[in-house]
């Protein structure tokens, strides 16, 4: 009994031994955003949730300058009432022109503190983030950073943009032989939407992708299933097999809307060449859409099925291109033959410099398994 | 010698006067015949007045023969009667409702045992109620009980060993078992610890449950108190030692297990399925009676990290306007409900009830309003107490709800460190816990999986061929499996 | 000082506990960081070196099996003094003593690092060493049953842990292992090595042998343990070296808890809190056990009285927790343990049943 009451004694004693984070004199970051102003300074926007009494408004945006990230927040305490804390920050966003300058050194207490989740996502953005977090909310979201965050998390969900966890991010940085991609967010009429994808090298931003070309880059990175492309056919490749010979109908592009139910990427290097690699695609999808009346009879869905393989492999002809221009390799050629290969394996400087030599060869297959309840 | 009957009747009625304190109960009746003085003590209230006088006073008036001790014995036509010639013993007899008939000159007097027993009727259980199977419940009186414990376990295997309790205030008690079947070591753990009990005088089961328990000052019980004959029974029945207590109502069973505290024999009534999930339901009970509070706390305090996004803004906004940290908040709370609860225990049941209802929620609403406390904790509250009181056994209900003030000041204190160093101390307290000697844990530890079937599950009464093992029972087997589950099918396909 | 030991029937224990108290204190502290460490030596060919490392396990348990079989029902301490006569056995015996009394440091001291780390940056130290002495003092106070139950009950409200570690693997990049096998074999035994650090502990078997009811079955439950142990090592390790790229595993130092910091519930958003406070769970087995050897040794070997041993050991614990103020010298002492370790458990016994053997053999020519 004596030993009880002195432990608890003790602990009483000792309550003050741990500081205290009651939430409500917190201001809780949900997210950051980090713009370039004045060539080397830091603007970095903070959406903060802080409970006060009176009010029921429990957004707030602070914005303050730095040199580094954690002196931003150093800064933007001086600024409020509430302790601000960084243990739900869910998103990060990067202006494209500082992504520029390589995104580690701002990440550092991101992939650091331990309180930090990795569950957060990051972003680049095309505008000011400064804009994008004041913009208007039209949404029934509590704050900026939790819709941005949902924006993404959503979109990632179904298969629209490759997963931009921190953590991915950073293993994709540091993982040789891939480069990394983040989702592009910009303003349309004073509301953010998701842009493209943004391509990196190492971790400094490089070019943006459309978001047209996230699909054809998803499928080539094997991280995609259960999405939906369309694919634009000339109009002229099925003619045989229309059921009218209307003919308004048959101008324009024949445009595929397809759902893409299973697929296998495979890469081969031919002769154990870098240079030289084959990616062989099979895709098992369903059709779900085309603008043209077509008697989808079996010769119909296999010349069809031809012509969606030649589109697509001119598609993602065009996508190795505009990468190899940039010199990047977010499809992780390198990783691959790295995996593959036990000996000359490549390095850091050697895959960088090979890749604008890539000489890819695809090999398509797509086969369409049903084609909705009308025959 | 000052203990005899005296010969002389004016000596044997000073002497009775004096060993009652000139009680004014005290009742003497001298009746004058020819032949012999006979004198009749009887204490007031505590004799059925009519037997009395039909089948005692009027055979002693009407009757001119003289009356011998011999004759008093056989001749009238009441069923208890003894001699007795000490003084000491015949006060003892009285004070328990016997009449004394004293024939002076005679060194022995006869006792004729009318006792007038003041006890209630059997009534509905009221503490531990069952929605169905058997409603009564356990009288104050000893030989009621007994009676209602004979007429359902109608076998010869019964015993019933009588053990005289208190030093100064002496009560009866009784310990029950089969005979067959109870394990004789714990029988005799039993019996040794009451008789070997040097007390003043035992007020009730409950208080000599603490006496006799392994450890006092755990807050948990370790030996059930049931007013519930159906529970006593079954209990009985399935090995364990009984004791009973005149003057309680309640009767105590024992050795018994922890998990055994969360059962009710509404489990056995109700089919089997619905008799596991409300066990297991009792189980969460508890569980989130102990750890959800303590959750708030600390999360409010410490771990903001953890609280998901979709909820931190109400909890932030309900929280911004209470002035106390999140640990007297909760701990204010609780008190409110513990108020609640006693004030409803103490009060008439009509009252009590109104009580609670608009103690609770007008208590509840203002509080919000006034910004006293969050509402989000009323509810993690209300819940957690609610849960607290599924437990069937009362005391371990207010153990579970004792548990929580402590667990609510580590959580304030240490936030999720302080709550599970207090969840592993439980856990390894239990662990040492012992019943009659017994493991409080079985049949978890030490693990005996077959009697799972019986102590944590609820099967269904075929598949309990075997009887559990961790009560050790002498008797190993329930029924012969094959009989048990064979049914004759009525209609051959 | 006797070699075998007499023990009544109520304080023995079913042989079944023995799964319970192998993998309850092989698995603790080392768990935490073991992926790191395996990595740096293996890379991702870690997977091979504990396959290699979890069948060395399996030998060194069976040798010590073999060893015990030999008596009747002795311990390591009796069994010493038995071979090497009364010094020599106990200066071996003390050696045990106080290598279990650093390792059960080392537990302490990682843990509380861990909370410091994950979850209050400000706690004290001599608190939290105060927190896990008593639940230890409490424990141990009630005897080797209520250890081994402590080890069995903790086991069930910890193994659960196990299952949320899906989340990580959906998020495995498998590449990460090709092409197998790049480290040299010395590479991947030094690996094995370094596994064996981890599932320190094992040597419970050696002092717990005679409390235990029915001998002929306790090979079951030690392998049976030492493979759950392996799998978990080897699940951690394969799911970090997936999830983490090379350069992340090398610079994060608990590797297996920071893969929960992506598990994530709808009631609870950062799984990694409620983890690391429950891995004190995991713990305490430890704790207890190392404390009960401790307490048993030493009541074997000079007959101190237990209650009074048991503080004296609690004190001396909460001294030399406060005396490891930094981070590198836990760390050193850690290794070191660790090293010493390994010759005691995993090369020591081979040595015994040499001995054993030679002696065996000499008796059997002697006596013909």
């Amino acid at each position: 009994m004596k030993k009880i009451t002195i432990i608890i004694c003790l602990s009483l004693l000792c309550t003050g031994c741990i500081p205290k984070s009651y939430i409500e004199k917190l201001g809780i970051i949900t997210a950051v955003g980090y713009d370039l102003v004045e060539d080397s300074k830091l603007e970095g926007t903070l959406v903060v949730f802080q409970f006060d009494p009176t009010s029921s408004n429990t957004s707030q945006i602070i914005t303050s300058k730095a040199e580094t990230s954690k002196g931003i927040r150093y800064q933007a305490n001086r600024l409020t009432s509430h302790r601000l804390v960084s243990g739900q920050v869910r998103l990060a966003l990067y202006q494209d022109k500082l992504a520029e300058k390589g995104m580690l050194k701002y990440m550092d207490t991101l992939a650091r503190d331990a309180k930090i989740s990795d569950l957060g996502y990051l972003a680049v953005s095309n505008v000011p983030t400064s804009e994008l977090m004041k913009s208007n909310l039209s949404e029934d979201a509590p704050n900026i950073g939790i819709y941005l965050q949902s924006l993404i998390e959503k979109s990632i969900k179904n298969q629209m943009i490759p997963d931009s966890l921190i953590n991915i991010f950073l293993r994709d940085v540091h993982d040789l032989g891939i480069d990394p991609v983040l989702p592009m967010l910009s303003l349309n009429d004073d509301k953010p939407y998701i842009h493209g994808l943004s391509l990196f090298q190492d971790d400094k931003y490089v070019s943006m992708l459309d978001e047209k070309d996230i699909f054809h880059l998803m499928l080539m990175r094997q991280r995609s299933e259960d999405t939906e492309f369309q694919l634009d056919l000339p109009s002229e490749s099925l003619k045989e097999y229309y059921k009218t010979e209307n003919s308004n109908m048959n101008d324009g592009t024949l445009h595929v809307s397809l759902n893409d139910l299973r697929n296998r990427t495979s890469f081969e290097f031919i002769d154990g060449d870098f240079t030289n690699p084959k990616v062989k695609i099979k895709m098992e999808g369903r059709l779900m859409e085309i603008t043209k009346d077509i008697d989808l009879k079996d010769q119909a869905i296999k010349a069809l099925e031809k012509e969606l393989e030649k589109q697509l492999t001119d598609r993602l002809e065009q996508l190795v291109d505009k990468l190899k221009e940039k010199n990047v390799d977010p499809v992780g050629f390198g990783k691959k033959f790295n995996e593959r290969h036990r000996k000359n394996q490549l390095t850091e400087e050697a895959w960088r410099s090979q890749i604008p030599e890539l000489d890819v060869t695809f090999d398509i297959e797509i086969k369409l398994l049903r084609h909705g309840i009308t025959e | 010698m000052e203990n005899q009957v005296p010969l002389n009747k004016d000596a044997y009625i000073k002497m009775m006067k004096q060993q009652f304190n000139d009680s004014p109960d005290l009742i003497c009746k001298t009746f004058e015949s020819k032949h012999q003085t006979i004198i009749i003590h009887f204490v007031n209230y505590q004799v059925k007045k009519d037997y009395l006088e039909r089948d005692l006073l009027e055979p002693l008036t009407t009757s001119r023969r003289p009356w011998s001790v011999h004759d008093l014995q056989n001749k009238i036509p009441l069923a208890s009667s003894k001699t007795e010639n000490s003084i000491k013993k015949i006060t003892n007899d009285l004070i328990h409702g016997s009449v004394s008939v004293y024939i002076e000159g005679e060194p022995d007097v006869v006792l004729f045992a009318l006792p007038n027993l003041e006890s209630r009727a059997l009534n509905r259980a009221e503490t531990e109620s069952l929605v169905f199977g058997p409603q009564i419940s356990f009288t104050e009186s000893l030989v009621t009980n007994l009676n209602v414990v004979r007429w359902r376990l109608d076998t010869d295997d019964l015993v019933v060993e009588k053990v005289i309790l208190g030093e100064r205030i002496k009560s009866e008690a009784r310990i029950i078992y089969l005979k067959s079947l109870a394990n004789d070591e714990n029988v005799n753990t039993m019996r040794q610890r009451l008789t070997d009990l040097v007390v003043d005088e035992v007020e009730d089961t409950s208080v000599l449950s603490q006496l006799i328990e392994d450890s006092s000052s755990s807050v948990f019980p370790q030996l059930i108190t049931t007013e519930l004959p159906d529970r006593f029974c079954n209990s009985i029945s399935k090995g364990r030692v009984g004791v009973m207590l005149d003057k309680s109502p309640t009767v105590l069973v024992g050795p018994m297990s922890f998990f055994e505290f969360f059962e009710s024999t509404e489990d056995l009534y109700v089919r089997w399925n619905m008799g596991t999930f409300i066990r297991f339901l009792r189980f969460l009970a508890m569980f989130i009676s102990i750890v959800l509070t303590p959750m708030y706390v600390a999360a409010l305090t410490y771990h903001y990290e953890i609280i998901p996004a979709s909820l931190l803004i109400s909890l932030g906004q309900s929280r911004a306007t209470v002035p106390f940290p999140p640990v007297i908040e909760a701990l204010l709370l609780e008190m409110l409900i513990e108020f609640l609860r006693e004030a409803g225990a103490r009060l008439p049941t009509k009252v009590g009830q109104t009580m609670g209802i608009v103690g609770g929620i007008v208590l509840g609403q203002a509080a919000v309003k006034a910004g006293f406390t969050s509402n989000i904790l009323i509810i993690v509250i209300a819940l957690s107490a609610l849960a607290s009181f599924t437990a069937p056994s009362y005391l371990m209900g207010s153990a579970i709800r004792i548990i929580r003030f402590p667990m609510i000041l580590l959580a304030g204190a240490w936030g999720l460190i302080g709550i599970v160093f207090a969840l592993s101390f439980l856990v390894i307290h239990l662990l040492k816990q012992k019943s009659l000697g017994r493991p409080y844990l079985a049949p978890i530890y030490p693990l005996e999986l077959r009697d799972f079937n019986d102590a944590i599950f609820r099967s269904t009464f075929q598949r309990n061929v075997k009887r559990p093992k961790y009560i050790m029972t002498k008797d190993k087997k329930r029924f012969d499996k094959t009989k048990a589950v064979e049914k004759n099918d009525v209609d051959p396909v | 000082m006797n070699a075998n030991i007499t023990v009544t029937k109520s304080q023995s224990v079913r042989a079944f506990y023995l799964f319970f108290i192998i993998h309850t204190i092989q698995i603790g502290a080392g768990l935490m960081g073991v992926p790191r460490i395996l990595f740096l030596e293996a890379g991702s060919d870690a997977w091979v070196s504990i396959l290699i490392g979890g069948l060395y396990i399996h030998f060194i348990a069976w040798i010590m099996i073999l060893i015990l079989r030999e008596y009747e029902n002795a311990d390591i301490l009796g069994i010493q003094c038995d071979l090497f006569g009364a010094f020599f056995g106990k200066l071996m015996g003390c050696i045990f003593i106080i290598y279990i009394f650093f390792i059960l440091l080392s537990v302490i001291r990682n843990y509380i690092e861990v909370v410091q780390v994950f979850i209050f940056p400000e706690i004290p130290i001599w608190l939290m060493t105060l927190f896990l002495l008593f639940l230890m003092i409490y424990c141990v106070s009630g005897g080797l049953r209520v250890v081994i139950g402590t080890c069995f009950l903790f086991f069930f409200l910890t193994i659960w842990l196990v299952f949320t570690i899906y989340t990580p693997v959906t998020y495995m990049d498998w590449g990460h292992f090709l092409p197998v096998f790049q480290s040299s074999p010395l590479e991947i035994l030094k690996g094995s090595q370094k596994m064996t650090y981890t599932v320190l502990g094992m040597e419970v078997l050696l002092f717990v042998y005679p409390y235990i009811e029915n001998k002929k079955k306790i090979a079951v439950p030690v392998h049976l343990a030492i493979v759950l142990t392996t799998f978990l090592i080897l699940l951690v390790t394969v799911v970090s070296i997936g999830y983490f790229s090379d350069y992340q595993l090398r610079e994060t130092v608990w590797a297996t808890l920071s893969l929960f910091k992506i598990v994530s519930f709808s009631i609870i958003e950062r799984f990694d809190f409620i983890a690391v406070a429950i891995w004190m769970m995991v713990i305490i087995p430890n704790i207890v056990l190392f404390c009960w050897i401790l307490l048993h040794s030493v009541k074997r070997m000079f007959n101190f009285q237990g209650k009074r041993s048991l503080y004296v050991i609690a004190v001396f614990l909460f001294i030399g927790s406060i005396l490891f103020e930094y981070r590198m010298s836990v760390n050193q002492m850690t290794d070191l343990t660790a090293q010493v370790g390994f010759y005691l458990v995993f090369v020591y016994p081979l040595f015994l049943y040499l001995v054993l053997q030679v002696r065996k053999i000499w008796r059997k020519r002697r006596a013909s």
